[in-house]
């Protein structure tokens, strides 16, 4: 088996993996360059690279925008919404793929359904507004955690790797079901978990929307609305813009370089549902 | 003979009976939280949906309404200045072509390429067209509009100082230019997603199959054409579905980036600028008056009557062309 070498393929997609590596990178080295450049720097020689390491910017803007306290509540909402969507969609999705409870059938198809029926933005904002919820910390993590039809239909293909006589062992020796389901199905798919658990964390700390719509006092903001302190009707100032977005997406990097191949498949598994 | 096996029909349902381990007072108490959450903000408020476009209740608090029959939907199609709706559901409409087509094709050659094992650097490419995905609206938006920013951003000084052109126009407050530009940052942002389910799909095949071709004398282009493109086709058939179905419900980047101004408002962004108030996401957040929620719960309902046109009639339009091949 001679390998058939063909090199101005080869040199082809070279060419256009740069270049497309240039359009992927080339603002995030731009968003970087622009963070750490003086305000003066930045109005003179606004494209060049940076002359100046203005670390300073990150406290700036960390105080300016209030991100000491935005981060904290986004702490907040991310690990309450978070424990509570993957444990709410774990003790649905266990006993329906196991059919330990009656219509377990049906009840897997109304969460498959889920995915199919009109956006109900409006009747939840109503729902919040009359529940005297609106604005309030308890009100948006309501909204935020969510059981999705993609967390039970993944955990459900899951939980078929765990034998089922498991299970029979450990209601014999007079385990309970929810010490069960804690002590020994979550920690058996843990890539589940996580997988699930990182996009939950990724889809509250992102949120914009809902924290638009819900939250209008600054001591209930969530982290990415610092982002806008910075970009008034007339004049942005980029440089500390730039520090505010590096500080909002560095958790999220960090998650990613750690756990790319669970926040991969956990994405995955909500698109290609077909 | 018969009765023996009718005991051990019973004999086996007692069994299974049996098998059932777990109280079910205990797996149903525990169901409980999950399920009513997914009921009280899944699927009540999906129904009420439908019912509030009959009336014309507002985001106000405390404020009355009441049924208002089709009056909504009349507006919408009839009343409404038709110019202007025939422009939101034309940018409704490009938005999705342009960006289906667009970050499809970018994404399938992409993982074609970086399929291929001689070409060094190829998971680190990975990696990096994938991390937009998870970076979110927000910081997306905020990137591009520092790129995109006038009179100091990139594209600008590029246009004026390099290209030498004459009064460059400020890209994300022109009437003409800022709708590309948001069509360009929502396929930067999610091609990474499309070019990961073909990267799968590829990987289901053979590599024999290319080598016997490659030794047969076939041109990378027929490879890619004969046998790629058939043998991914199922991938290609969830990826369109999916870009199609996603990029004309989505209105994020719209809302961060020009806050549906500028000609940039598709349908999906009038839903919520007409819900809530055009003022997006400010710091000082506004709650702008005119939230008009029965009439945007009507737009709502054309929207998801929309999604569900086009999603059978693509569907049929894909499954059509895989029967031809």
């Amino acid at each position: 088996m001679g390998k058939i070498k063909n090199v101005p393929f080869r040199i082809f997609c070279y060419v256009l993996m740069i270049i497309f590596l240039f359009i992927y990178l080339f603002p995030l080295f731009y968003v970087v360059n622009t963070s750490i450049k003086s305000a003066q720097d930045y109005m003179q020689h606004p494209t060049a690279i940076t002359r100046t390491w203005q670390f300073n910017n990150f406290v700036t803007a960390w105080n300016k925008a209030d991100f000491g306290k935005y981060i904290w509540n986004s702490i907040l909402y991310t690990t309450v919404c978070t424990v509570a969507s993957v444990l709410m969609s774990l003790l649905l999705a266990f006993p329906i793929s196991r059919k330990y409870v009656p219509f377990s059938g049906f009840l897997y198809f109304l969460f498959i359904a889920g995915l199919f029926l009109p956006n109900g933005m409006i009747p939840t904002f109503q729902l919040i507004l009359k529940s005297g919820l609106y604005d309030t910390k308890v009100g948006y993590m309501l909204i935020m955690t969510g059981v999705s039809a993609t967390a039970v239909f993944f955990y459900t293909g899951y939980f078929k790797s765990i034998p089922k006589e498991l299970d029979e062992a450990a209601a014999m020796d007079g385990c309970g079901y929810l010490r069960y389901v804690i002590s020994c199905v979550i920690p058996l798919s843990k890539p589940a978990v996580v997988s699930m658990g990182m996009l939950s964390m990724i889809g509250v700390w992102n949120d914009i929307v809902s924290s638009t719509i819900y939250l209008t006092t600054k001591t209930n903001y969530n982290i990415t609305r610092g982002l806008f302190v910075f970009q008034g009707q007339y004049s942005n100032d980029w440089t500390l813009t730039s520090a505010g977005l590096l500080i909002v997406a560095a958790p999220l990097i960090l998650a990613y370089i750690f756990g790319q191949r669970y926040i991969v498949d956990g994405i995955m598994a909500g698109g290609v549902k077909a | 003979m018969a009765s023996s096996t009718r005991e051990q029909k019973k004999l086996m349902k007692k069994m299974t009976k049996e098998k059932r381990l777990f109280p079910v007072w205990a797996v149903v108490l525990c169901m409980v939280p999950g399920l009513l959450h997914y009921i009280i903000f899944r699927l009540y408020p999906s129904f009420m949906t439908a019912i509030y476009s009959f009336t014309d209740i507002s985001g106000l608090p405390g404020t009355s309404w009441k049924f208002v029959g089709w009056a909504n939907y009349k507006e919408f199609f009839v009343l409404q200045n038709t110019r202007d709706l025939k422009a939101a559901l034309g940018r409704t409409a490009i938005y999705s072509v342009v960006v289906t087509l667009v970050q499809n094709s970018i994404a399938l050659v992409m993982a074609v390429i970086l399929n291929a094992k001689f070409l060094r650097g190829r998971n680190f490419a990975r990696s990096i067209f994938f991390m937009p995905v998870i970076l979110g609206a927000a910081v997306v938006a905020t990137m591009w509009k520092l790129i995109f920013s006038t009179p100091t951003g990139p594209i600008y000084l590029l246009m004026k100082d390099v290209l030498k052109i004459e009064n460059p126009p400020a890209i994300l407050s022109s009437y003409s230019y800022a709708f590309p530009a948001v069509i360009a940052a929502q396929i930067w942002q999610h091609m990474g997603y499309s070019m990961v389910i073909f990267l799968a799909s590829l990987q289901s095949i053979p590599e024999d199959l290319y080598e016997a071709s490659r030794i047969d004398g076939a041109s990378e282009f027929q490879i890619f054409w004969r046998i790629t493109i058939p043998l991914v086709w199922s991938a290609i058939t969830v990826n369109t579905l999916l870009a199609i179905i996603g990029s004309l419900q989505s209105y994020e980047l719209i809302m961060t980036i020009t806050r549906g101004g500028f000609n940039t408002a598709t349908l999906g962004m009038m839903v919520f600028a007409t819900a809530f108030g055009g003022g997006g996401a400010t710091a000082s957040g506004g709650s702008v008056a005119g939230m008009r929620q029965g009439y945007a719960a009507a737009e709502s309902m054309v929207l998801f009557a929309g999604v569900l046109v086009v999603t059978i009639i693509s569907q049929t339009i894909m499954n059509k062309l895989e029967a031809e091949r």
